[in-house]
C-alpha cells in the first residue's frame, strides 16, 4: 500500500512537472505564432510531427543525450502535452471577436496589455481544455516512464507483465485511469471557478491566494526532484540496475542487500530498464553503477559478434571488449546460465516425441511466441535457422509474461523462454535441448563502472562474494518462488543471502 | 481642432475606395456629425482619427499635429472612443470596463472605482446597482450607457462616437441624446458623432457631413443644408427628416 502511494505520488509529479512545462513553453509559443503567421504552419506542423513518434522511441531516443531516470521521461511527456496546449491556445486567442481587439487597441491598449487583459482571459477556456487533453493524455504516457527508471505507475505494470502477474498490472493500470478522471474533473472544476463573475466579492482575493499556492506547490516539486536528485548523486550511493524481468530484480535485491548490510555504501535501485541498449547506456553514462549481465546477451547485443564459441570464450571476448571500449568490468560468472531456449507443453513433446530442438520440424505448423529482440538479434532466430534449419510459419512478437499464457492457450506451439525461468516449472513446460548448440553461451556476472570500484574499493570483495555462488538448481528455485509462489524478491533474495552464510 | 486634408483610404491595391478624397475642418467644442448610409465610410474616417486604420492618402491634424507623429497609445488614450458594437469586455466587471485605461495608468483601485461610480452617475445608471455587474448581465441599452462611460472616463478633449445610440428603443435613445448633449455643454467635449438617422444629426450636430460611398457630398449646419442642398442626395436626406417630423 505504502509502494502504491509513492507510485501514485511519482505518477503525479511526472504529470503535473511535465504539463507545466508545456504550459510555460506552449502558451508563449503559441502567442507568438498568432503575432507572426508565417511560423503558425511550421511550428504547428513540427510539433504535430513530434507527436507522432511513438512514446517508446522517443523515450528510448532521449536516452543517449539525458540518460536515464526523471529528466528524459519529463522531456518526453512535455513534448507530448505540448501539441494540445499549443494548438488550443493558438485557435483560442485566434477566435477572440475582433471587435473586442478593436475595442481593446481603440482604447488605447499596448499589445502586451491587450494580450494579457483580454486576448488570454477570452481564449482562457479553449487554453484549459488543452490543458486538459494535455493532462489526460500524459497521465497515460507516464506510464511508460518505467521504462527509462523513472518510475510511476509503470512500475507496477512493467514488473506485473515480466512475473505475470494480473493483479500488479491492474494495480498501476487502475490507479493510472482513475488519476486520469481525477485530472479530468478537477480541471473541469477550476475552469467553472475561474469564468468572470462565477463567483463575486472578494473572490479576487481567493483566486489569487489559489493561483499562488498551487504556483508554489509545482515550484516545491521541482524543489524537491532537484533536492532529491542532487541528494543521490552526491554522498556515497551505489546504484543497482536491472532490466525488467523478474530474475533481473532478484539480483538486483541480492546485490543491494549485500552492500548495505555489509558496508556504509548507500544503495539506489533503478529496476526496469528494458532493453539491453538501454541499460548499457545507463552503466556507460554512470546514470547506473553496475547491473547483472549476459554474456551471450552482451556477445550479439553489445559486441555484435556472429561467430560461434564456447562459454569460456565469449566471456573472455566480452570482458576484453567491455574493458577497452567502456572501461566496464566483468566480474566473474556467478555460477548459472540463463539461456535462451525453446519450450512446448508437455502435451505436445508426448503427442510428436519432442526432445531436441532438432525434433521441433515434425511439428506441422510451427508458430512461436517470442520477444520483438528474437526476429533481430543474430543469436536467436538466424541461429537456430541455420543450425537446425528450422521453419516458422509463424512467428508472434509478445512479451516474455505474455508468451506462457499464449502457449497455455494453444494460441502458439512453441515459444521462446529461458532456461532459469521458474514458470517453465509453474505451467509444466518441456525445455527443449539445444542438442546441437544453437544458442550461445548465457552465462550470467555483474558488470561494474571501473571508476565505481576505484571509489567504493570496499565493493570489489563484496560483489565477487557472489561469483560462483549462485547454481542453476538455485536460480531455477528462487525464481520459481517468486514468479510462481509471489513471494517478494526483496525476502528471497535475503533469505538466500543468509542460506549462503553471505550476510 | 482636427484637420483633414485630402484623406483617402483605398483596399485591395488601390481598387476599392472606401473614402475618397475628404477634406474637413473640426472647430473645438462643436459636435461635428458624419451621416451616411451603411457602407458609406463613416466608421472609416472615425478610426483613422485615432490611427485605428491609417490612411492611404492626404494628412490629419489634431490641434497642429500630424497624427502620424504622435504616439499611437496616447493618442487613443487621449481620445474617448464608443464603438459601434459597444465592445465591453465581457471578462470585466462594469467598474473595472470603465476604469480600465485608469488603471493601467496605475490609479489607485479606490479612485478607479469612485470614478467609475461618478461616470455611471453621469450616464443615469445607479451605481450601487451596476458597478459589480458583468456585461452579460446588462440590457443594450445598459450597455450602450457604460460604453459612454468608458469613453469619458479620461475626461477627453475629443470623443469619438461610432452609432453610439444605434440599437436602442426610442424612448432611451432620446433620453440619451439629451443626457449627451447636457455632458457636452459641461465638459465642453468636441465630439464627432456617427450616426444614419438624420434627426439626430439634426438634433445634436452643429455641423453636419454627408457621405454617400466614401465622398463628401456636403457640410454644413442642418439649416444650411436644408436652404441650400448640394444635390439630390442631401436633398433628399433633408426631406426625409422634415417628413418624419410631421
Ligand atoms: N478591411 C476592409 N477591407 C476591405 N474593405 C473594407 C474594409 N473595411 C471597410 N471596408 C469597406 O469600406 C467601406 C466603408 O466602410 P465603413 O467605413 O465601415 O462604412 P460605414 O461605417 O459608413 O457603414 C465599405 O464598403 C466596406 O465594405
Ligand atoms: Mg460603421
Amino acid at each position: 500500500m505504502n509502494e502504491l502511494l509513492i507510485k501514485i505520488g511519482e505518477q503525479i509529479y511526472l504529470v503535473i512537472i511535465s504539463v507545466s512545462v508545456a504550459i510555460l513553453i506552449g502558451i508563449p509559443l503559441a502567442v507568438v505564432i498568432t503575432r507572426c503567421k508565417k511560423l503558425e504552419k511550421f511550428t504547428l506542423g513540427f510539433i504535430g510531427v513530434l507527436q507522432t513518434i511513438p512514446s517508446l522511441a522517443m523515450l528510448a531516443f532521449f536516452i543517449p543525450l539525458f540518460g536515464i531516470g526523471v529528466v528524459p521521461a519529463l522531456i518526453a511527456l512535455s513534448i507530448y502535452s505540448l501539441l494540445p496546449i499549443v494548438r488550443n491556445a493558438y485557435i483560442g486567442i485566434l477566435n477572440v471577436p475582433s471587435d473586442m481587439i478593436e475595442a481593446a487597441n481603440g482604447m488605447g491598449l499596448t499589445s502586451w496589455q491587450r494580450l494579457r487583459l483580454v486576448e488570454i482571459p477570452l481564449a482562457m477556456p479553449t487554453i484549459i481544455a488543452g490543458v486538459r487533453t494535455a493532462a489526460i493524455l500524459s497521465v497515460g504516457v507516464a506510464t511508460l516512464a518505467a521504462f527509462v527508471g523513472a518510475g510511476g505507475l509503470g512500475d507496477f505494470i512493467n514488473r506485473g507483465l515480466a512475473v505475470n502477474d494480473n493483479h500488479l498490472i491492474l494495480m498501476g493500470a487502475i490507479p493510472a485511469a482513475i488519476l486520469a478522471l481525477s485530472l479530468d474533473g478537477l480541471i473541469g472544476a477550476f475552469e467553472k471557478w475561474i469564468k468572470p463573475g462565477a463567483s463575486k466579492q472578494g473572490s479576487k482575493k481567493n483566486k489569487l491566494l489559489i493561483f499562488a499556492s498551487s504556483f508554489l506547490f509545482v515550484v516545491g516539486l521541482f524543489g524537491w526532484f532537484v533536492i532529491s536528485e542532487v541528494k543521490y548523486n552526491s554522498g556515497k550511493v551505489v546504484v543497482v540496475g536491472s532490466k525488467n524481468f523478474s530474475e533481473q530484480y532478484l539480483l538486483a535485491d541480492m546485490i543491494a542487500i549485500l552492500i548495505k548490510e555489509n558496508t556504509d555504501l548507500k544503495v539506489q535501485k533503478k529496476l526496469n530498464l528494458g532493453a539491453t541498449s538501454l541499460i548499457h547506456q545507463a552503466l556507460v553514462r554512470g546514470d547506473i553503477d553496475l547491473y547483472p549481465e549476459y554474456t551471450g546477451t552482451a556477445y550479439s547485443g553489445i559486441l555484435h559478434a556472429k561467430q560461434k564459441k564456447g562459454a569460456r570464450q565469449i566471456y573472455y571476448s566480452v570482458k576484453k571488449f567491455y574493458q577497452k571500449k567502456y572501461d566496464l568490468l566483468w566480474l566473474k560468472p556467478l555460477g548459472f546460465e540463463n539461456k535462451a531456449a525453446l519450450a512446448v507443453t508437455r502435451k505436445s513433446a508426448n503427442q510428436y516425441g519432442l526432445r531436441n530442438i532438432s525434433d521441433l520440424p515434425k511439428v506441422p505448423r510451427l508458430s512461436i511466441g517470442a520477444p520483438a529482440e528474437f526476429v533481430e538479434r543474430p543469436d536467436s532466430y538466424l541461429s537456430l535457422v541455420n543450425t537446425y534449419g528450422l521453419k516458422f510459419d509463424e512467428i508472434n512478437q509478445m512479451d516474455p509474461g505474455l508468451a506462457y499464457e499464449a502457449l497455455a492457450n494453444n494460441k502458439v506451439n512453441v515459444i521462446m523462454a529461458f532456461s532459469t525461468d521458474g514458470r517453465v516449472k509453474k505451467f509444466n513446460l518441456v525445455l527443449l535441448d539445444d542438442n546441437r548448440n544453437g544458442f550461445p553461451a548465457y552465462q550470467a556476472a555483474i558488470v561494474v563502472r571501473n571508476q565505481t570500484l576505484k571509489k567504493y574499493p570496499e565493493l570489489n570483495s563484496e560483489l565477487n562474494k557472489l561469483s560462483g555462488n549462485i547454481s542453476d538448481e538455485d536460480i531455477m528455485e528462487l525464481n520459481y518462488e517468486t514468479d510462481v509462489l509471489g513471494r517478494s524478491h526483496k525476502d528471497v533474495a535475503r533469505e538466500f543471502l543468509l542460506k549462503k552464510g553471505l550476510i | 481642432m482636427i484637420e483633414l486634408i485630402n484623406v483617402s483610404k483605398t483596399y485591395d491595391n488601390g481598387l476599392n475606395y472606401s473614402v475618397r478624397d475628404i477634406s474637413l475642418q473640426l472647430a473645438d467644442g462643436e459636435t461635428f456629425v458624419l451621416i451616411g448610409s451603411s457602407g458609406s465610410g463613416k466608421t472609416t474616417i472615425l478610426k483613422m482619427l485615432n490611427r485605428l486604420i491609417s490612411p492611404s492618402g492626404g494628412e490629419i491634424y489634431i490641434d497642429g499635429k500630424n497624427i502620424r507623429e504622435l504616439d499611437k497609445v496616447k493618442l487613443r488614450r487621449s481620445m474617448g472612443y464608443v464603438f459601434q458594437g459597444v465592445g465591453l469586455f465581457p471578462n470585466m466587471n462594469i467598474s473595472e470596463n470603465i476604469s480600465l485605461i485608469m488603471k493601467l495608468g496605475d490609479a489607485k483601485k479606490k479612485l478607479c472605482r469612485d470614478k467609475s461610480a461618478e461616470l455611471l452617475e453621469t450616464v443615469n445608471l445607479e451605481p450601487g446597482k451596476y458597478l459589480d455587474r458583468f456585461p452579460c448581465e446588462l440590457s443594450g441599452g445598459e450597455q450602450q450607457r457604460v460604453g459612454v462611460a468608458r469613453a469619458l472616463v479620461n475626461n477627453p478633449k475629443y470623443l469619438l462616437m461610432d452609432e453610439p445610440f444605434g440599437a436602442l428603443d426610442a424612448i432611451n435613445r432620446d433620453a440619451l441624446q439629451e443626457e449627451l448633449i447636457r455632458l457636452r455643454d459641461r465638459l465642453n467635449t468636441t465630439i464627432v458623432f456617427v450616426t444614419h438617422d438624420i434627426l439626430e444629426a439634426k438634433k445634436l450636430g452643429d455641423q453636419i457631413a454627408v457621405m454617400h460611398s466614401g465622398e463628401l457630398m456636403q457640410v454644413g449646419s442642418f439649416d444650411e443644408l436644408s436652404t441650400c442642398p448640394s444635390n439630390n442626395f442631401v436633398k433628399r436626406l433633408i426631406e426625409s427628416a422634415q417628413q418624419s417630423q410631421l
